[in-house]
């Protein structure tokens, strides 16, 4: 009699919350439901239009021509990083996603050493030539940008040199100014 | 950044001095970075945090631009093999593991068991448990399509476009849509 009489009283006291519960419940089903039904509205699915096999080419030749100063013995510890850009310039009128440019530039910094506290670094606009099977990874050319930043030539090569927002002194990367190194002679 | 993320000192540091906003921007750079370069020698196999590096200037670092490490002792010959044969599952492995680790700021090692049989099971288990649901959902779902990608082993080498699209849609769409809520959401 007196666990009847507790049971009830439990129950007297559950059932509002129950009630709350599964009105609560039924609130979240709602609002999956219309948020399942409105997300392919309220975000669209953006489409990219990245040149990638481009931007493959372009890398894989960077990184070829930048390779071949691994076996130099003055290159020996020195410390080459490229800089990861997202490329993503904005959306489009469609909502598409659209690539930065054409034929993109690559940042890369550059030091002594990789505990170094002072880096370079080096813009580099690429053009590739078609290339012909022997001499694939010699025919990067490292051209100008446009910019207000110092220019300088060594070797048939052309190097701009940018500041970026004060934080790297930046003037002629000493790995690429080695004229005894034939690696940078890409002409 | 594995260093970002191991020492504990600088870890801590350097959590204070990034916000949600940097994190995911970070993420959204990791992610397009990778579809550019997940098929060049810039990528390899062993991809981590350790390839990831921030430049200091004078006591702090510059969150703003990551860069990725040249591989300057590697040998020339496994260098260009690699690019020949890369294996594109493993490197969306290698990508999930990063983006568990920036998403929770913790590295792997903190997050390996020695129940876990290698690291696919350790983040399999790591975003089962839940460990990422108080994170933004870009991490989740990114890494949720890089494991299913590997799981059925599906061959990134030379994908077509709709594939591409569907990749990107995958893993830079829900760090796009994140960061653009974060935006809104901030305070005027």
């Amino acid at each position: 009699m007196a666990s009847r009489a507790k049971l009830i009283f439990e129950s007297g006291t559950l059932n509002p919350k129950r009630e709350e519960l599964d009105r609560n419940i039924m609130m979240l089903s709602e609002m999956r439901r219309d948020a399942k039904n409105l997300s392919p509205v309220r975000v669209p699915m953006p489409k990219f239009r990245w040149p990638l096999t481009e931007l493959r080419k372009y890398s894989r030749s960077l990184y070829q021509a930048l390779q071949a100063i691994r076996g130099c013995d003055m290159h020996k510890g020195h410390c080459v990083n490229l800089k990861l850009d997202c490329r993503l310039k904005g959306e489009g009128r469609k909502g598409d996603i659209q690539h930065e440019e054409e034929k993109p530039s690559f940042t890369l910094s550059l030091a002594p050493t990789i505990d170094s506290s002072l880096w370079y670094t080096l813009q580099v606009d690429m053009i590739v030539d078609t290339p012909t099977p022997w001499r694939a990874g010699q025919r990067v050319r490292f051209l100008q940008k446009p910019t207000k930043a110092r220019q300088a030539v060594k070797k048939g090569l052309r190097y701009t040199h940018i500041v970026t927002s004060g934080i790297f002194r930046c003037r002629l990367p000493r790995l690429a100014a080695r004229d005894g190194c034939r690696s940078w002679d890409m002409r | 950044m594995q260093r970002m993320l191991t020492d504990q000192h600088a870890s801590n540091k350097h959590i204070a001095e990034m916000d949600y906003a940097q994190i995911m921007s970070l993420g959204l750079t990791l992610v397009c970075s990778f579809l550019q370069l997940y098929l060049t020698d810039w990528v390899s196999d062993e991809w981590t945090t350790a390839d990831v590096v921030f430049l200091q200037q004078a006591a702090s670092t510059s969150y703003d631009s990551a860069f990725i490490q040249l591989n300057m002792a590697g040998d020339t010959a496994t260098a260009a093999s690699r690019i020949l044969t890369p294996s594109s599952s493993r490197r969306l492995l290698a990508l999930a593991a990063i983006l568990l680790e920036l998403g929770t700021l913790k590295p792997m090692t903190k997050w390996s068991l020695p129940t876990d049989r290698d690291e696919l099971s350790t983040i399999r288990r790591c975003v089962s448990d839940g460990h990422l649901d108080t994170e933004p959902p870009c991490f989740r779902e990114a890494i949720d399509y890089c494991l299913e990608c590997h799981s059925k082993n599906i061959n990134l080498a030379s994908p077509s476009a709709e594939t591409l699209q569907e990749v990107a849609g995958a893993v830079v769409a829900p760090f796009q849509r994140d960061l653009k809520s974060l935006k809104m959401a901030a305070p005027i």
